[in-house]
């Protein structure tokens, strides 16, 4: 499914939608250039599992933990260096049941994603503020 | 009273010996420097198993190091959040062992807490009330300290930490890591007025992630026209959109307040023209300013062993049962 989005907002909205859509357990890989809007769709996605929980970006401590209807984990993945070190933070302990995983900046470790996950890939459109997010799975 | 301070919150992995929460007897943070000789060179990771592998080393250097023996030691000092939960459990786990084995008091400690007090003991003067702007790659805090233990957080980030901005800044502009040494530098042959980036204020809260986007969208525009990225110029004037809306809402609070003492912590306390511009802020408005020297900005154990200090005379105590808070507030 591909979507369009014209402002941050947009792409709030978006996340709030895709968080209905997907209910269990899901894991969301988000992709997509520094300022595409990752944490913007992030927010939606929060809000949509229910948390008021205020959202920034775990870049500098990988997770962050947000309690709503489902607990969401946060992850940004791009200060680790290898498999090693997501191993070494105890990846695998954030798959509990009813809990949602957003991940930031996957590419580097797609062996050790879910098969299931949800990629969100967000590229530039033609405007400054455009975006086209395309959603597969 | 002499009190043992341990941090694992984050990619540092230190322990420190502080007495009274001023005096500083050891100061250890395991990185590449200080092992150089004894480890070969390692630098300081992520992963908390690295953290395991360091921190009965670190504990008992700043043990030796401070000239002391365990008996000595008053009490145990931990940052138990906010950060990475199996980071944070290595530091607590560690803390919680000692103070049952050595038979000490634990005292839990609050990393923003933590970075605040860093001033205590580089300013034996310092005294709340006063304001603080903690700025680091993880937190942006505007807070109040009305005595040592009472805390209000005047103002905070929305999205990205200020560090976190100058990180990613630098990333796109193809400067490095870490971020703000980088930028701090290259600004200096930068023209502050070359670009007019935006200065975001929601409330009393930052926003840093529309000055980031507003500047990828700028490097952007200049690639796409095939142009060369004038590094220095943007630099200059992103660093001067974060240092504006820094410093004006700082002072803001403190004129607010009534408070006229005012302190910078955490690692973007280090940025030159954060510390030149509130340094001028200060003094146009009759302020009193402090900042920690670069050392104590960073992340450290001797701040968590001060405020340890501090909390324990507070009559702030942890049972056995403390366990890692990654989201804690102040």
């Amino acid at each position: 499914m591909i979507y369009n989005s014209f402002s941050e907002a947009e792409t709030e909205a978006l996340g709030e939608k895709l968080a209905e859509e997907y209910k269990g357990s899901p894991t969301f890989l988000l992709y997509g250039d520094l300022g595409a809007g990752k944490t913007a769709l992030t927010r939606g996605l929060v809000k949509g599992y229910g948390s008021s929980d205020l959202v920034s970006s775990p870049t500098f401590t990988i997770v962050h933990e947000y309690d709503g209807e489902k607990t969401v984990y946060h992850f940004d993945l791009y200060r680790l260096m290898d498999e090693e070190e997501l191993d070494d933070i105890g990846f695998e302990d954030y798959f509990k049941e009813g809990t949602v995983r957003i991940i930031e900046w996957p590419d580097s470790f797609s062996q050790m994603m879910p098969k299931d996950s949800i990629k969100v890939k967000i590229a530039r459109g033609e405007k400054d503020n455009e975006r086209v997010i395309e959603v597969i799975g | 009273m002499i009190v043992l301070g341990i941090e694992s919150s984050c990619d540092e992995t230190a322990a420190a010996i502080t007495k009274d929460g001023r005096e500083v007897l050891s100061d250890v943070i395991y990185s590449q420097a200080d092992i150089h000789s004894e480890y070969g060179g390692v630098v300081p990771e992520i992963a908390s198993r690295k953290h395991i592998e360091k921190i009965l080393y670190v504990i008992d250097e700043a043990v030796k190091k401070a000239g002391i023996t365990k008996d000595e030691i008053d009490a145990v000092a931990v940052t138990y959040g906010p950060g990475l939960v199996g980071a944070l459990l290595v530091g607590v786990s560690a803390a919680k062992a000692l103070a049952f084995a050595w038979n000490k008091p634990l005292v839990p400690v609050n990393h923003i807490q933590g970075h605040i007090a860093a001033n205590y003991v580089a300013f034996k003067e310092l005294e709340p009330p006063f304001i603080c702007l903690v700025a680091s790659g993880g937190h942006s805090h505007i807070v109040h300290i009305k005595s040592y233990g009472d805390f209000d957080i005047l103002g905070a980030t929305r999205d990205d930490a200020a560090g976190e901005a100058f990180d990613k800044v630098a990333r796109v502009i193809g400067l490095g890591y870490p971020g703000g040494p980088k930028i701090d530098k290259a600004a200096k042959d930068g023209d502050v007025n070359a670009f007019n980036f935006p200065r975001a204020k929601s409330g009393s809260d930052f926003s840093f992630s529309g000055l980031k986007t507003a500047v990828i969208n700028e490097v952007h525009k200049i690639e796409q026209r095939g142009g060369e990225v004038p590094k220095a110029d943007i630099a200059a004037s992103f660093q001067q959109a974060v240092v504006d809306v820094l410093v004006k809402n700082t002072v803001q609070k403190a004129l607010e307040t009534k408070v006229n003492t005012l302190c910078l912590a955490g690692g973007v306390a280090s940025n030159s023209e954060l510390r030149r511009q509130m340094d001028e802020a200060a003094k146009k408005n009759g302020l009193k300013l402090y900042y920690p020297p670069l050392r104590l900005c960073t992340d450290n154990a001797v701040m968590i062993s001060a405020a340890g200090y501090y909390n324990f005379i507070s009559g702030i105590k942890a049972g056995y049962d403390l366990n890692a808070v990654p989201a804690l507030h102040l």
